[in-house]
C-alpha cells in the first residue's frame, strides 16, 4: 500500500474495509455493550458496598477490553472512557466512594457513545471529509488526488461528468474540484447538481488560460471560486483544504480545560455530537497557547483540578483585554454556596455540576453560545438590510484580496448607488425608502453568493466584492442584477408602489488599483460618470464617457 | 514506482474474536496480505511452527499462556526464534513496553489502532 501505483484505489479499499467493518459492527455491537453492562453493573454494586472481588475482575477485563476495540471503530471517546474506569477496578485497594459519581457519568457517556453508532462510528474509515475531483487527465487527477490524500482528506477521483454522477451516488463530498474546460459536455449541470445537494457541494473550478470558459455562466452555475488549472496539484489540495477548514470555522469551538483525559473524554462524547468543535488541554501550562490557537468561542474549565486553581485561570482570563469577553464555563462537583460565589466573583458567565449531565450541559453552552452569536452578528451586519457592514467588508475584502494574489485570480469591487433615492424617501417616507432597501438587499443575496461579498456601505450604497471575476465580469452580473432590480415593483408598508434603478462604477483589483482606497475612488468615478449619463446603468472604472 | 509489496503473511494471536476479524480486515483488505488466527498462545505456538508466518501479532492480556509467556516460549524454540513478534496492547505504560522489547518483541503497537492505518504501523515496525 505504500507504492504510488496502488494510490488511485486508495478510496475503493477504504469504502471496501469501511463496509467490512460495519458489517463486524453489526456482529459485535452486542458484545460490547454487554460489556459496558458489567461496568455499570459493577459500579452499582460499588454504591451498595458490595461488590465483590469476581465482580471487579470482570469489570476491570471488560474495560481494558472496550479500550482495547471500541476506538478501532471510531470510538475514541469511549476507548479513553474505559481505559479511565479499567484503572478505577485495577488493584486489590478498596476503591474510593468518591469516584463512583464521575465513574457513573463516565459509563453513562461510554453508553451514549456507542450507542450513537448507528449513524457515524461504523464509517470510520470513510469519516475524512471527501473531495471529489474530476478531471479530462486521468494522470493529473491522480496525482491531485495523492496530494488531497497527504492532506488528510479523502480522494474520489473520476474521470468526466458521467463517473463523476456515479462516484456521487456513493459518497457526499465537502468540496470538489472541478475542470471546467470550456464548459461543455454538460459540466457546468454537475456544477448545478451538486450545488443543489444538501448540505451544499462547494465546487471549485480548474480553468486553463486558453480554453474560452465564461466565468459568469460558472458563477450562475454555482462554482464558488476559480483556480488556475496550471498551479502544482499540492496547492490544488491546500485550496480544497482551506474550503474544508472554512466549513469548520463555521462551527462553534470550545476549549475545554481538564487534568482528568477520562473528563475531557466525556465532555467532547456530549458535546461533539451536536455538532461543536471541542478542544481539550490536560496540562494546564499548555492552556494560553491552546486559547490562541484555537480561538476558541467558549471555555470549559474544570475547578476541580488539582494541581490548578480553575477560579484563578478564571480570573486571569478576565484580566486580558483579549479574553475579557470570552464565555467561560465552570464545571465543578462542589456546588457549594461559596464556590457557586467564587465562580461568579472571578467573571465566570455560569456552572454546571458534576456528574455531567448531556442535556444540561448541553443546553447551558448553547445557551452562553447564541447570546455570543446575536453579539458577533450585530456587530457585523447592517441592522437594516441584514447585509455585511462597512467594517466586515473590509476583514472579507482583505482575505479575498490575499487569496486573489495566492491564486493569482481576478477580484472586483463594484459600488451601488440607489438612484432617486432622496425623492423616495421625500415621496413615501423613510418607511418607504427602508422597504425598498430591503427589498434591494434581498435581490443581492439572491444573486451574490460563495465567496462574493456583500455589504451596505452606507446610506443608499452597497458595496460588493466579486471574487474570481474581472470588471468585465463584474459589470455584466451587476447589470444583471439592474435588470432584475428594474422588473421589481416596490411596495411600501402604505401600500404604495414605485420602480427602483441603481447606477454603479465597477473596478478590478491590479488593474484600476493596489488596495481598496483606490478601488472605491476609481470604482466612485466611474459611479460617477453613470449618473451624469443619466443613471440606470453599471460602468467600468475608467470609463469617460457613455 | 517501486513494484507493489510482496505478499506476507503474519498471524494474529489474540483471544478476543472482535480483534482477530478486525485486524484480518486491516491486513488483508489494505495490506493485501495472507493472515491466520489463533484465538489463544499455546495454539499460536502451533500455527506459527506449522505455518512460518513472516511476523507474529500477539495479544498481551490473554487467559492461560499470556502474551509475554507465548513470546518466551517462541523465542525457546528453534523453529520460531527467528519470526519476528509485535505486541498489540490496550495497555500503554511506557515501563511494560520497554520489559516487552528486552524480551525480544519487535515493537509494541496501541489498541485501539485505526484499521485503515494498521498495516502500514506493522510494516513501519518490522521495517518492510
Amino acid at each position: 500500500m505504500h507504492d504510488s501505483a496502488e494510490r488511485a484505489d486508495v478510496p475503493a479499499v477504504a469504502r471496501d474495509v469501511a463496509a467490512e467493518l460495519q458489517a463486524l459492527w453489526g456482529r459485535f455491537e452486542g458484545q460490547l455493550l454487554a460489556r459496558v453492562e458489567t461496568l455499570e453493573e459493577a459500579l452499582a454494586a460499588l454504591v451498595d458496598a458490595r461488590l465483590d472481588d469476581d465482580l471487579r475482575r470482570r469489570a476491570e477485563r471488560d474495560a481494558h477490553r472496550l479500550a482495547g476495540s471500541a476506538g478501532t471503530f471510531g470510538h475514541h471517546g469511549a476507548s479513553m472512557l474505559a481505559r479511565g474506569l479499567e484503572e478505577l477496578f485495577a488493584g486489590a485497594t478498596p476503591i474510593d466512594p468518591r469516584a463512583v459519581p464521575d465513574a457513573l457519568a463516565e459509563v453513562a457517556s461510554l453508553r451514549a457513545e456507542l450507542a450513537s453508532t448507528a449513524s457515524t462510528g461504523s464509517s470510520h474509515a470513510d469519516a475524512r471529509p471527501v473531495v471529489l475531483i474530476v478531471h479530462r487527465d486521468a494522470e493529473l487527477a491522480g496525482e491531485i488526488g495523492s496530494a488531497v490524500e497527504a492532506r488528510g482528506l479523502a480522494p474520489e477521483v473520476t474521470e468526466g461528468v458521467s463517473g463523476a454522477r456515479t462516484a456521487l451516488a456513493g459518497a457526499h463530498p465537502s468540496v470538489a474540484l472541478v475542470d471546467l474546460g470550456d464548459g461543455g459536455d454538460g459540466v457546468l449541470d454537475l456544477v448545478r447538481e451538486l450545488g443543489a445537494r444538501t448540505p451544499p457541494v462547494a465546487v471549485l473550478a480548474l480553468t486553463s488560460g486558453t480554453g474560452f470558459l465564461d466565468r459568469v455562466d460558472a458563477v450562475r452555475a454555482g462554482v464558488r471560486g476559480f483556480l488556475p488549472a496550471s498551479l502544482a496539484p499540492s496547492e490544488l489540495a491546500g485550496a480544497a483544504a482551506a474550503i474544508v477548514e472554512a466549513a469548520q470555522l463555521d462551527r462553534w469551538r470550545l476549549l475545554a480545560v481538564d487534568d482528568d483525559p477520562s473528563v475531557l473524554a466525556a465532555l467532547i462524547a456530549l458535546l461533539e455530537p451536536a455538532g461543536l468543535v471541542v478542544s481539550g488541554v490536560t496540562e494546564p501550562e499548555r492552556f494560553w497557547a491552546a486559547l490562541r490557537e484555537t480561538t476558541p468561542d467558549l471555555v470549559i474549565l474544570d475547578l476541580d483540578m488539582p494541581e490548578v486553581n480553575g477560579i484563578e485561570l478564571c480570573r486571569l482570563l478576565r484580566a486580558d483585554p483579549r479574553w475579557a469577553a470570552l464565555p467561560v464555563l465552570c464545571v465543578t462537583s462542589h456546588a457549594g454556596r461559596d464556590t457557586i460565589e467564587a465562580v461568579f466573583a472571578a467573571g465566570a458567565d455560569d456552572y454546571v455540576q458534576k456528574p455531567l449531565v448531556g442535556s444540561e450541559l448541553l443546553t447551558r453552552v448553547t445557551n452562553r453560545l447564541e447570546r455570543t452569536r446575536i453579539l458577533r452578528v450585530l456587530a457585523e451586519t447592517d441592522p437594516l438590510t441584514g447585509l455585511a457592514n462597512r467594517r466586515k467588508f473590509v476583514d472579507e475584502w482583505n482575505r479575498l484580496q490575499a487569496m486573489a494574489d495566492r491564486y493569482d485570480q481576478p477580484l472586483s469591487f463594484a459600488l451601488l448607488d440607489l438612484d432617486h433615492f432622496r425623492d423616495v424617501n421625500s415621496r413615501y417616507g423613510h418607511e418607504g425608502g427602508d422597504a425598498a432597501l430591503q427589498r434591494i438587499a434581498q435581490l443581492l443575496l439572491e444573486r451574490f453568493r460563495g465567496e462574493d461579498v456583500v455589504a451596505r456601505w452606507g446610506g443608499e450604497e452597497i458595496a460588493l466584492a466579486l471574487y474570481g471575476m474581472t470588471r468585465a465580469d463584474g459589470v455584466r452580473r451587476v447589470s444583471d442584477l439592474l435588470a432584475a432590480v428594474r422588473e421589481e415593483e416596490m411596495v411600501t408598508p402604505g401600500g404604495h408602489s414605485f420602480g427602483l434603478s441603481f447606477s454603479a462604477g465597477v473596478s478590478e483589483y491590479k488593474v484600476d488599483g493596489d488596495g481598496l482606497r483606490d478601488l472605491t475612488q476609481r470604482a466612485d468615478e466611474a459611479l460617477s460618470v453613470a449618473k451624469a449619463l443619466g443613471r440606470a446603468r453599471v460602468l467600468p472604472a475608467g470609463e469617460r464617457t457613455g | 514506482m517501486t513494484p507493489p509489496a510482496l505478499t506476507r503473511r503474519v498471524l494474529v494471536v489474540d483471544d478476543e474474536e472482535l480483534i482477530r476479524e478486525v485486524v484480518e480486515v486491516s491486513l488483508a483488505s489494505v495490506g493485501g496480505w495472507e493472515v491466520l488466527t489463533a484465538s489463544s498462545g499455546e495454539e499460536g505456538l502451533g500455527k506459527a511452527a506449522a505455518a512460518q508466518p513472516d511476523a507474529i501479532l500477539l495479544d498481551v492480556m490473554m487467559p492461560g499462556l499470556d502474551g509475554p509467556g507465548t513470546l518466551a516460549r517462541l523465542a525457546a524454540d528453534p523453529a520460531t526464534a527467528s519470526i519476528p513478534v509485535v505486541f498489540l496492547s490496550a495497555k500503554v505504560r511506557q515501563s511494560e513496553q520497554q520489559q516487552w522489547v528486552d524480551l525480544g518483541a519487535a515493537g509494541v503497537l496501541v489498541k485501539p489502532f485505526d484499521p485503515m492505518l494498521l498495516a502500514t504501523q506493522v510494516a513501519e515496525v518490522l521495517g518492510w
